[in-house]
């Protein structure tokens, strides 16, 4: 413990406090929670009754899933007529909603900054995502400050591991190879293949515990919703739900903090039917397609991305510690970044989790360029003939063939 | 790091309460009195005010019971979220810029009084009061996680929803904003910290 701790720990220490409970007041609420339990019993018996009868009809034949939605509305609908005080149930409804979809698509709107050489900016960065489980991804970047890329379009395909990116401003079409395309599980270290990516949702589907206030009815473009709004600390959501649906039209996040920006995720459709097509690797007429195979081996596909990893982790290191990159790489898992177990992994070959670092990390130069600065390389006895994996200052990565420019680089 | 065999057993408990809770008073009830008085202290040492504390207390019940269905997770999440509904309940209650200056002002007159009457420790908690009570809610938040309650900064991550990392830098900071305070309320107790 640091001494301006250990010596706020003593300080306290001779303190008192008058905090012993007083039992009348403990059972006095003790007598309160039981009267709120039984009423919340109560009210809830209400839609399972009409559950019960819902499920002696034609609509039991209906599949789980519909049932469930079902339920979501009746429970919406008694709700919504009560008045405040059964916002929660419908705001841990409208969030559980998101957890069911086989499909979920929304436009995401914050603040982003960008960099272009030595001119940086910002702008209002609208993108719309889709996923359709249990693997296909769409992303369509809505503005850019770059107008080539205004449009472009990423469809993902993790069962067939091709990726398409659509370019409408100039009307190309590139399919990537995704064979190689690895992620790692920052909680254990573990390296996998990349998988559809449903933490879009799974962040919304936590945002539902916590305090919820009920502002009533309100009207959303043209339609009258529900607003939900819940506080975590500095954090304030804000939940927009149909009350025909029970499900969430727009979530907003804020933070009280002024510098952070806010983040909207606006016409959000859940479950609805997503076409095929939306998905689809076959670029439209009119568009000239280039296939691009992987370019790196496999085994350096796996160095390169413990190599990425290890770079986002080392910025974000930099980001708490005032621009300082760790002296070694340990300060990451003593920092609480990562542990050491994951870091230990990380640094051990693809093929040996267990085994001996087989990445280096040498510490930015300040002052050096950090496109150009080596901040971790791939550890190698004889240069291999397929190259060396790199991670720059900058946060890319590099496969380098050449060994003398590889030494020139490390210098 | 070993875990004390009390608070394992305490936590393995819970996580039993937990799911019997979701259909059983009685298992609520229990699972309310063995952390009743954790809560309670929490307050106190937040709003350093009984009355207050007792207040904010139901509050934070009654949120527990509002929310219950929506918590899914074991007995050491449970403290983890019980914190986070106390800290939202103290901060709201302490937003009421009303009370907040009543509080203030109790404190001031108390340390007024408790320096007069040199009583070592109520002098030092009066002092202590009114610098923590000018702090932001999150410091407070910080500290008294920290210190009063003996969290370790893992523990106080999940509570404010950030990384162990960023909680031992806004504790030093929190500190840091804390002796300075103190120093320009009472030269005298500050000189031991």
């Amino acid at each position: 413990m640091k001494d301006n701790e250990k010596q706020f720990e003593n300080f306290v220490r001779q303190i008192k406090f008058e905090d012993q409970p007083d039992l009348k007041h403990r059972d006095q609420l003790e007598q309160d929670l039981l009267a709120a339990l039984a009423k919340q019993s109560r009210d809830k018996q209400k839609p399972f009754e009409i559950w019960r009868m819902i499920m002696k009809t034609k609509i039991a034949k209906f599949t789980a899933a519909a049932a469930v939605i079902i339920l979501i509305m009746i429970i919406g609908v008694i709700k919504l007529a009560k008045p405040i005080g059964s916002g929660s149930v419908v705001f841990a409804a409208a969030m559980d909603s998101i957890k069911w979809a086989r499909t979920f698509s929304c436009t995401e709107i914050f603040q982003a900054t960008y960099q272009d050489g030595e001119q940086q900016g910002t702008f209002l960065m609208k993108q719309r995502w889709m996923f359709k489980e249990p693997d296909r991804e769409r992303l369509e970047r809505l503005t850019s400050p770059w107008p080539k890329y205004i449009g472009e379009i990423t469809i993902m395909d993790y069962g067939a591991r091709q990726q398409l990116e659509l370019r409408p401003v100039e009307k190309t079409a590139a399919l990537h190879d995704m064979s190689s395309d690895y992620d790692i599980d920052d909680k254990t270290g573990e390296l996998k293949l990349t998988q559809l990516d449903t933490s879009l949702r799974d962040r919304l589907l936590k945002l539902s515990a916590g305090a919820v206030e009920d502002f009533g009815s309100v009207e959303l473009d043209g339609q009258s919703v529900r607003m939900l709004q819940s506080r975590r600390d500095s954090q304030i959501t804000t939940v927009w739900v149909d009350p025909k649906t029970g499900f969430p039209v727009q979530i907003e996040i804020k933070w009280t903090d002024q510098s952070r920006s806010p983040v909207l995720y606006t016409s959000i459709q859940i479950d609805t039917e997503l076409d095929d097509d939306l998905f689809s690797l076959e670029p439209p007429e009119g568009y000239t397609l280039s296939v691009e195979k992987w370019g790196w081996p496999d085994d350096k596909a796996k160095i390169g991305a413990k190599v990425k990893y290890l770079s986002l982790w080392c910025v974000i290191y930099a980001n708490d510690n005032d621009g300082q990159f760790p002296s070694e790489l340990a300060d990451i898992a003593t920092a609480g970044i990562i542990t050491n177990e994951v870091l230990n992994r990380v640094l051990a070959a693809p093929d040996d989790p267990d085994g001996p670092p087989v990445i280096r990390y040498r510490p930015p130069r300040a002052g050096a360029n950090p496109s150009s600065e080596v901040m971790l390389y791939e550890i190698y006895g004889q240069w291999p003939e397929d190259g060396v994996v790199a991670g720059f200052a900058d946060g890319h990565c590099e496969l380098i063939v050449n060994q003398n420019r590889f030494e020139e680089l490390i210098k | 790091m070993p875990v004390d065999p009390k608070e394992q057993f305490h936590v393995d408990n819970d996580s039993q309460l937990i799911i019997q809770a979701r259909s059983d008073a009685a298992a609520f009830v229990q699972l309310y009195r063995g952390h009743y008085e954790a809560v309670f202290r929490y307050c106190v040492h937040r709003l350093f005010e009984r009355h207050a504390a007792e207040d904010v207390t139901s509050e934070v019940f009654l949120k527990v019971v509002e929310s219950f269905h929506s918590f899914e997770g074991n007995g050491q999440q449970f403290r983890g979220w019980l914190y986070r509904i106390a800290t939202n309940a103290v901060n709201d209650y302490l937003r009421k810029t009303a009370r907040r200056s009543v509080l203030l002002k109790a404190a001031c007159e108390q340390a007024d009084n408790e320096v007069a009457g040199c009583r070592e420790s109520s002098e030092k908690l009066a002092v202590l009061k009114q610098a923590m009570l000018t702090l932001k809610p999150k410091h407070q938040t910080i500290i008294t996680l920290r210190f009063f309650e003996n969290l370790k900064p893992t523990e106080i991550a999940e509570v404010l929803g950030s990384s162990p990392g960023t909680v031992r830098s806004q504790l030093a900071r929190a500190l840091a904003k804390l002796r300075k305070r103190l120093a320009t309320e009472n030269t005298e107790v500050t000189e031991k910290f």
